[in-house]
């Protein structure tokens, strides 16, 4: 096994340099530079521009530069410089990164918690009043935008308080600036922590119901397949009790997709919970993304790109070997 | 053979096709019913948009911006049922509250006429035509003003912005479907098929192959072997650049590392284009491009890829390179998809039968084991299309996508967003567009479950 | 217990402080509270020496002190860390005698040491500080030399109007001077850098950051600022930053009274105030179209066009009057400024009272009139298509482009392309990227030709016209009309452009402030008779305040230029 992950990690390196040659040359091509936007200021002269450009060595070849980035991240593991806040990418990313995490986790967690339920009770109730009722509503989360969602949360958050006379919904943001009347860093942790729990229950919904129609389709489909093999039938037929027909041998098997899949989720943690975070304010990946692009920052980009690469290779390792564990007919090779 | 017997006793049945069998049984999916009535209805209001709208799609009204939907009234002022008619509306600002208000002045009323001449605009794009649905000589002259769903930003009718965005939005869904198909079912038959048979890339001009390659056919060889020296011409150039620029800048330790990497690198072209035969997998290539694509965040190639559309471009163009990229961003998935099944299908007697048989290798894919792809391809790409509109508003809604004065839906619900809380409250009708997108994707996820469960092979008959 | 500390650190702070900085406030105010706005986008550093954008410097000059800074009240200098200062050899010297007692929030003095040492940093190309050109006059350096511990000596090659008005921020010398030398300044004082290493020698101290999220700060109890009763300020206990990146959520947080000042972006947003204040939901004031703010929005055309044709015609004094005639103002404010602006008929702002005149000359919005003036140039009949044509049959036409992204812009821009059109000039208007357009207009080829038409664009306005010196001087990188190559005049000028180059030059070195008026009187004068810019319209000003802040302007002072206060020490929360 750990000759096979080895070679695992070993394919990592040719996908990472790719994707961040591709995303190098892209970003390369775009017109202008992180020290364009400096132009238009009427009190900074060329002079200073030109200094600008080649302390941030902008000015050296393209392909020059993109070496010296790599080397970099290989002899060293620094991801570069952020050309907009003149610091260390990694110190740039690492709270985004962070926040995007607990949002997507705990969407992820919502979606399994109710959408393997709702998947088994629609297959084994196909086609009732039910599983059509609950397909439909399904469906309404993946149909609706979800960055329009998010402004309908947010309008209904305002509207909630102003008729409750108090903040009962958080309406945008991840953290209050004082909780229970003391600055947030000296609150305890458990203060801290209910308070982002607190923020993150609008978002967390909405992205949840983005994601579960997916799930519950496949769990559905999963359930289906399973309960129409043979030695379900074969359960049924000898008397096996149904719910124990349902629970004990068809969900285990049902759920094995489920189980691997769960790996690949990692790269969806990094990839953020995508607009939401825009409209709600949460200070996650997606509005750190953007404003590296609008700067051209390029490191930036090359930065998260980097660490997506890395979790989605190791979150598809992760992938096989639990599907390796749970379900015995699967070998390495 | 005891089915056949069967199904000769009970007649008509018979003689059902596997895709008859499926109509009937998508027929009997209520949901997937509804999904494809609804898209008709849309897809038609999208073809009849210049019909539909009493305006052309630019037309504003600046002193107009945010007017509220026109009432349309149906009764005089004694109550009795007349011809439906609207008032002229005027629109002021007022200084107290900074409220905008809207008066109307029923003084004179201006019937609504249907099936009328309207300002001229060209069906299909050729047909010059002038017959709208709505309006009246008031509406040419502007005595009063019809905005059915109120107006935007720069004063235009919402209503017929949306049936003209409506082309953009449903169309940009299949355009870009389409293509990404069209990649994806391309890299992937090229991947299931060539995996495990690798094509010779170069052959090293003093390897014993290499005169016999060139004795075999002059010209063509030739004519390759100059394609594949200016392969690793550029590679080594690249190489050379990557080197000067990072001895021009870096000292010490890495410098040399890096040196030694980089000679190496050098020599190892030279290597290749003297000696050795090189062979490569296309299987491998292309799957480790999707993994590349797929390596990125969708959302973050996305953006960046945006980026690089050119502002300038006129509003087709645009439309057609937002497609580009999301299918770019999208094509991998499938690929890896149809490979799978490929590779399945190409052990399947059948094909290797045709194999045997020395049918060629295109002939195969295209005869033999894409046809076996079918019912999988029509189920992904309905399933398809609504990620892609979903992508595109979103695009459109950070404006990365299609531009003003252009329309497309996730544009016109953007206006919402930069209204704030005003939409909700006060200009409700912003929010129709988001709307609009709900249902077209609801319908197309309705109808793509229908059509799996109809086209599942697996189904009972 | 709490008040006693209080106090206490107060007695302690009265007995430090030899030469206070007296802070004259709106009102008398009480110590303690916390002041919250929303900041649009996170700092990007701490250091002063890195700052480039005001998210950042917005947080600097709160713990950072400067030596001079314009007084809010009449906008003349006033001195901060400076307690004084005296101009000699017609104006080639100025001699600051610092504060005594000022101090850094660790204890150390702040001396002629930090300030020498922070304008040798400043000014050091190696640095490439964005405060560089505040020491360096038309490319001869300003010196800087300590002459005593508190007293320092500025020589000026030329004399120079704007000198004590350049605040520029003075950095701890015990801090950065060893990083200095070894060429590691950027290191110091980044967002990683633990917020209490961060010393101040200003009002506030930071306190916390998260990144995203907001930035705190606390006072400083050893700043040497008091209010005209000798009580020590700031006021407030806290000052708070929090970043919202969208325009409507900062308007959320203002309305649910989680934020203290807002400035309405246009009369949707005021109604939005206006309505939440009557409803009693939010307990505030609001003033719609107090004042118009500073910056401006033009449309420029290429002079160093690569088509002969068009240069000549974009040269054309009438065909710009004739542009300037087509600018419907009323509906650019109404549709794109949201119903609350001013046109915009000068260079100079129209808040910058000292020098702004409203005396130039207008052009109504008067398609005839424009019409007229194409005829003169000789555009006279319409083709089939119904566009303007010349003699020879050539279509006036032009490409009009702006920044994609930019609201205002791009639908001051589509008015005005509009209108174009309804007289017969064919404009195509289109949105483009930003660094493009900055590209297109700052970066001529080889042979000083540039390729757009048109440009609209807009540029931060100030108090201080001599700080726009690169638009218009000749050999300026933004003489955005007719731009020269590597820093030289362009090949090719019109004789206004000389008069403005000089009148400008004069402005920048006459030290009497009426004569400067004067100068800039006849500059805004000649710029609008030529219209080298032709200006669109300005934004209103519309400030809202929570009324639980005290210490705030009332309406009748309220000016885009100070804001809402005269000084941030001097403002107060009321609970």
């Amino acid at each position: 096994m750990w000759n096979y992950i080895a070679r695992r990690l070993l394919q990592l390196i040719p996908t990472f340099v790719g994707a961040t040659i591709l995303a190098f040359v892209i970003i390369q091509i775009a017109p202008g530079d992180a020290i364009t936007r400096f132009e238009l200021d009427p009190t900074v002269d060329r002079e200073q521009i030109e200094r600008l450009r080649q302390q941030f060595g902008l000015d050296q070849p393209i392909p020059a530069q993109y070496a010296k980035w790599l080397s970099g991240v290989f002899f060293h593991g620094y991801l570069g410089l952020s050309l907009d806040y003149r610091s260390d990418v990694w110190s740039v990313i690492r709270q985004p990164i962070l926040n995007s995490m607990v949002l997507v986790g705990l969407s992820t967690l919502l979606i399994y918690l109710v959408a393997i339920p709702i998947g088994v009770y629609s297959a084994v109730r196909k086609y009732s009043l039910g599983d059509r009722a609950l397909t439909f509503l399904a469906f309404f989360g993946l149909a609706i935008p979800n960055f329009f969602f998010a402004l309908i949360m947010l309008y209904f958050a305002i509207w909630v308080n102003d008729h409750a006379g108090m903040r009962l919904l958080p309406v945008g943001g991840m953290t209050d600036q004082f909780l229970g009347g003391v600055p947030r860093q000296e609150a305890p942790w458990i203060a801290r922590t209910l308070d982002v729990l607190w923020h993150s229950i609008l978002p967390v919904i909405v992205v949840a119901t983005s994601g579960m129609a997916g799930l519950v389709r496949i769990m559905r489909g999963q359930m289906l397949e399973v309960l129409s093999q043979d030695y379900v039938r074969t359960a049924r037929a000898k008397g096996v009790a149904e719910s124990m027909v349902v629970y004990k041998h068809a969900l285990r098997n049902a759920v094995i997709p489920l189980v691997a899949g769960i790996g690949g989720l990692l790269p969806g943690l990094i990839g953020g919970a995508g607009l939401v975070e825009v409209v709600m304010a949460w200070p996650g990946i997606t509005p750190a993304f953007l404003q590296a692009v609008s700067a051209i920052d390029i490191y930036v980009i090359m930065g998260l790109i980097t660490i997506s690469t890395f979790l989605l290779i190791v979150g598809n390792l992760l992938s096989d070997l639990l599907l390796a564990w749970v379900d015995p007919r699967i070998r390495y090779n | 053979m005891t089915r056949k017997i069967e199904a000769r006793s009970q007649g008509a049945l018979q003689s059902r096709s596997f895709f008859q069998e499926a109509w009937i049984r998508f027929r009997r999916h209520p949901l997937a019913r509804l999904g494809g009535g609804v898209l008709l209805v849309l897809y038609l209001g999208a073809l009849f948009a210049d019909f539909l709208a009493p305006y052309p799609e630019t037309k504003s009204f600046r002193d107009l911006t945010f007017s509220p939907p026109t009432p349309v009234h149906w009764r005089d002022e004694n109550g009795r049922l007349t011809r439906p008619y609207v008032c002229a509306v005027e629109r002021k600002r007022n200084l107290e509250t900074f409220k905008l208000e809207f008066t109307q002045n029923c003084a004179q009323k201006y019937t609504i006429y249907f099936f009328v001449q309207g300002e001229p605009y060209r069906f299909l794009g050729f047909i010059p035509a002038n017959l709208r649905l709505m309006g009246g000589e008031w509406l040419q002259n502007e005595q009063a003003h019809l905005f059915l769903w109120g107006t935007d930003d720069f004063g235009r009718d919402l209503w017929g912005r949306i049936w003209y965005g409506a082309r953009v939005s449903l169309t940009i869904g299949i355009f870009a479907t389409a293509l990404a198909l069209l990649i994806g079912v391309f890299m992937g038959s090229l991947s299931g098929f060539f995996a495990g048979k690798p094509l010779t890339l170069s052959i090293g001009l003093f390897n014993p192959a290499y005169r016999e390659f060139v004795s075999r056919n002059p010209l063509p060889s030739l004519f390759k072997t100059l394609l594949w020296l200016a392969l690793w011409g550029g590679l080594a150039w690249l190489v050379w650049v990557m080197l000067s620029g990072f001895w021009a800048t870096t000292r010490g330790f890495e410098a040399v590392v890096f040196g030694v990497l980089g000679v190496g690198i050098l020599l190892a072209i030279a290597y290749a284009v003297l000696f050795p035969l090189i062979k490569i997998d296309l299987d491998t290539i292309i799957m480790r491009t999707t993994e590349i694509l797929a390596a990125i965040p969708d959302l973050f190639l996305l953006i960046t890829l945006s980026v690089l559309i050119p502002q300038g471009i006129p509003p087709a163009m645009r439309f057609y390179l937002v497609v580009c990229i999301l299918s770019f961003v999208n094509w991998g998935g499938l690929a890896r998809v149809m490979r799978g099944q490929i590779l399945q299908l190409r052990e399947m007697e059948y094909a290797q039968a045709a194999q045997a048989m020395g049918a060629s290798d295109s002939r195969v894919i295209t005869r033999h084991i894409l046809p076996g792809t079918f019912t999988f391809l029509i189920v992904s790409v309905t399933l398809a299309i609504p990620g892609f509109i979903l992508a595109e508003s979103g695009l459109s809604f950070i404006g990365l996508g299609i531009q003003e004065p252009a329309s497309s839906w996730g544009l016109l619900l953007s206006k919402a967003q930069a209204q704030g809380i005003t939409a909700f409250v006060d200009r409700p009708w912003l929010l129709i567009p988001g709307l609009f997108i709900f249902i077209a994707i609801l319908s197309f996820n309705f109808m793509g479950d229908g059509l799996r469960d109809a086209l599942d092979p697996r189904a009972k008959r | 217990m709490k008040r006693i500390l209080v106090l206490s650190m107060l007695a302690l702070a009265g007995l430090a402080l030899a030469q206070p900085k007296v802070f004259k406030g709106v009102e008398a105010g009480r110590a303690g509270g916390n002041y919250r706005v929303t900041a649009i986008s996170d700092p990007r550093t701490f250091n002063p020496f890195v700052a480039r954008e005001t998210s950042s410097t917005d947080v600097i000059g709160l713990f950072l002190p400067y030596l001079t800074g314009y007084d809010p009240y009449g906008l003349k200098p006033e001195g901060h860390l400076a307690q004084s200062w005296e101009v000699r050899n017609n104006g080639l010297t100025v001699i600051f005698k610092l504060r005594q007692g000022a101090k850094w929030s660790d204890g150390q003095p702040i001396d002629a040491d930090d300030v020498i040492f922070s304008a040798t940093a400043h000014a050091d190309p190696k640095v490439n500080s964005n405060a560089r050109s505040s020491f360096i006059l038309d490319g001869q350096p300003i010196k800087w030399s300590k002459v005593d511990q508190y007293t320092v000596r500025a020589d000026f090659p030329k004399p120079y109007a704007p000198a004590l008005i350049q605040s520029w921020y003075i950095a701890p010398e015990h801090i950065f001077g060893e990083a200095y030398k070894a060429g590691k300044i950027p290191e110091l004082w980044t967002l990683e850098t633990p917020v209490n290493r961060i010393i101040s020698g200003g009002p506030f101290m930071l306190e916390s950051y998260s990144k995203g999220e907001r930035v705190v700060l606390r006072r400083n109890p050893s700043y040497w600022g008091v209010d005209d009763k000798n009580n020590p300020v700031a006021y407030l206990e806290r000052y708070t930053f929090t970043t919202v990146s969208d325009l409507n959520a900062a308007l959320a947080k203002f309305l649910a009274g989680e934020s203290d000042l807002y400035a309405a972006a246009n009369a949707d947003q005021v109604a939005q105030i206006l309505e939440r204040i009557r409803s009693g939901g939010l307990k505030g004031e609001i003033f719609p179209n107090a004042d118009v703010t500073t910056g401006t929005n033009f449309i420029v055309f290429n002079w160093n066009h690569k088509d002969s044709d068009k240069a000549k015609l974009f040269r054309q004094v009438k065909f710009r009057r004739a542009m300037a005639h087509l600018m419907d103002k009323k509906s650019m404010i109404e549709v794109a400024l949201g119903g609350l602006g001013q046109p915009q008929w000068s260079p100079i702002s129209i808040p910058v009272k000292q020098f702004f005149t409203d005396d130039v000359a207008k052009y109504d919005y008067s398609p005839q009139k424009a019409a007229a003036l194409l005829a003169e140039l000789g555009f006279r009949k319409k083709n089939a298509q119904g566009f303007l044509v010349d003699a020879t049959g050539k279509v006036l036409e032009f490409n009009l482009v702006t920044n994609q992204g930019n609201n205002i812009r791009e639908k001051i821009a589509q008015i005005f392309a509009e209108d174009a059109r309804k007289i017969g000039i064919r404009v195509n208007y289109r949105p483009i990227d930003f660094n493009e357009l900055v590209r297109q207009l700052t970066q001529p080829a080889a042979d000083g030709t540039r390729d757009f038409d048109a440009i609209l664009i807009g540029l931060t306005g100030g108090i201080e016209p001599a700080f726009s010196r690169n638009v218009w001087q000749l050999n300026g990188s933004l003489h955005a009309w007719n731009l020269g190559v590597g820093g030289q005049a362009p090949k090719q000028v019109e004789s206004f452009e000389v008069l403005i180059d000089k009148l400008m030059t004069q402005g920048a070195t006459t030290l009497d402030p009426a004569k400067r008026r004067e100068i800039y009187v006849q500059f805004q004068k000649v710029v609008a008779e030529n219209v080298p810019l032709i200006y669109t319209v300005a934004p209103a000003y519309n400030p809202a305040r929570n009324a639980r802040i005290g210490g705030l302007f009332p309406k009748g002072q309220i000016n885009s230029i100070v804001g809402q206060f005269p000084y941030i020490e001097t403002v107060f929360a009321k609970e």
